[in-house]
């Protein structure tokens, strides 16, 4: 009994502290940026360490990904250009990705063999979307204020995702198709919860592999890791089970985002003094994050960070229109 | 009952584990792989971060230069800055005296882990005789390496 109310304070200990950091990052930089108060240099990497610790923290807890997070929010409330944001982005999404995969891949949850047929068509279209959007900025006097508007409307389209797409715990396969069965996408992990060996099959390969062309394209051009898109796709169309999806997800996103990273490294879009610090904040964060949302996922936690993304999609929006001098 | 009882619960089952299940090789194989990769990356950035803090070695670009042009496009932002056009991997190696520099080289790590862990499922794939699993990492290889190399064989 008294493990289990230490349990419940720890988790609203980091609830309140991962809340109080994103929300104290973003009102001190607001300030900063607006010159109503000024601020040493230091201040910029140091925020950026402990804004990434705050997502990392409640992320897991929310069931989302730090880059869906960390990009529409430091776009919207950082001063750094669009290029540095995304550059930065896909380098979290990758380290995050990287570091929680193997721990699945022992259990059987990350499917290799499910997830190669869909990274090879996303790895191809995330390159394009990488280039697209390297282009635009560069081409475009006001690029970047395209790309803004474009991912506050991206924002929208994915809490639509998130909000409506239903989860299928475990979802029926009655039909295995014929390229489904060639591929041989089947698997089986154990399940505590039911303590049983739960295997499945999945079905609709080349219907997931077009849905993917889209996935990586956004995950390209907008530095995210696309883990909102990739988990209905592969539980509601290849009708992989979610905890199953949610893992093979995470073995998706260090494939997918790889070669746009070296894309932006190559175009010199990442700056070590500004990546290195979120980085390291999100790989201490998430830590935190994944232990504490082993022992409870409050609902409320995905509520505060599904408004954190509409006011962050609103900002982007509006700084987009603003840079076109259109509002 | 509550969801941290729930959890409490899965966890007692969790303890009661009756037995292994047998996971592919070619899985713990990219496992590895991956973990080693990742875990050079973060190591690097940490000594490129306790390089810079202790000025044992100085920055390319310094704090100040950062925050004067960060609202400039990437390519801008160099030409601007140090008159260079940024194209490929090699102004990494040219600076690698640099604090911040030897952090650009994590990034390397991290974006090739996934190279080296399909060439692992490849090799794996070969030798049972998998052609899928074969077909799909060769792909994948062959589109990481047009991505990596793109700056060099593209404009």
């Amino acid at each position: 009994m008294a493990s289990q109310v230490a349990r419940q304070a720890w988790v609203y200990l980091v609830i309140v502290v991962g809340l109080a950091l994103i929300f104290s990052m973003i009102g001190i930089t607001q300030a900063a940026t607006s010159h109503v108060i000024s601020i040493p240099l230091w201040y910029w990497p140091v925020s950026l360490f402990f804004l990434t610790l705050g997502i990392g923290m409640l992320a897991p807890m929310a069931g989302v990904g730090g880059g869906v997070m960390f990009v529409p929010i430091t776009s919207a409330f950082w001063p750094f250009h669009m290029d540095f944001v995304r550059g930065c982005g896909l380098c979290m999404a990758i380290t995050n990705a990287l570091t929680s995969s193997p721990k699945f891949l022992r259990t059987g949850l990350g499917n290799i063999r499910v997830a190669l047929p869909l990274v090879t068509v996303g790895t191809g279209s995330a390159i394009a979307g990488a280039c697209l959007g390297l282009y635009i900025t560069q081409a475009f006097p006001y690029g970047k204020y395209y790309i803004k508007i474009a991912l506050g409307a991206i924002l929208f389209f994915i809490l639509a995702v998130m909000v409506l797409s239903k989860r299928v715990e475990f979802p029926e396969v009655k039909y295995v198709d014929k390229f489904s069965r060639w591929l041989g996408l089947r698997g089986y992990w154990y399940e505590p919860s039911l303590g049983r060996v739960v295997e499945y099959h999945c079905t609709r390969a080349g219907l997931g592999m077009l849905a993917f062309v889209g996935v990586g394209f956004l995950a390209g051009m907008f530095g995210l890791g696309a883990g909102w898109a990739n988990v209905p796709v592969l539980n509601l169309i290849l009708g992989m089970p979610i905890k199953a999806a949610t893992s093979t997800s995470l073995c998706i996103i260090t494939m997918t985002d790889a070669a746009p990273a070296a894309i932006y490294l190559a175009k010199g879009a990442i700056l070590p003094l500004l990546m290195i610090p979120a980085v390291l904040g999100m790989y201490i964060g998430s830590r935190i994050g994944a232990w504490s949302a082993v022992i409870a996922r409050p609902r409320v936690i995905k509520y505060i960070f599904f408004a954190i993304l509409v006011f962050a999609a609103i900002m982007d929006i509006y700084k987009g229109l603003h840079g076109l001098h259109m509002i | 009952m509550s969801s941290i009882e729930v959890k409490l619960e899965e966890k007692k089952v969790e303890e009661r584990r009756p037995e292994m299940i047998e996971v592919p090789k070619e899985y713990k194989v990219y496992a590895r792989i991956i973990e080693i990769m990742t875990g050079i990356a973060v190591a690097i950035m940490v000594l490129s971060l306790i390089l810079y803090g202790s000025h044992a070695l100085p920055p390319y670009v310094t704090l100040a230069e950062i925050v004067k042009y960060w609202k400039l496009a990437a390519t801008k932002f160099w030409m601007v800055l140090k008159g260079i056009k940024i194209h490929g991997y090699d102004w990494i190696f040219a600076h690698l005296a640099h604090a911040d520099m030897i952090g650009m080289i994590s990034v390397l790590f991290l974006a090739t882990a996934c190279f080296v862990g399909n060439i692992g499922l490849a090799i794996f794939a070969a030798m049972r005789r998998d052609i899928p699993l074969l077909t799909f990492a060769v792909i994948e290889c062959i589109i990481l390496l047009i991505g990596y190399l793109k700056p060099y064989i593209m404009l």
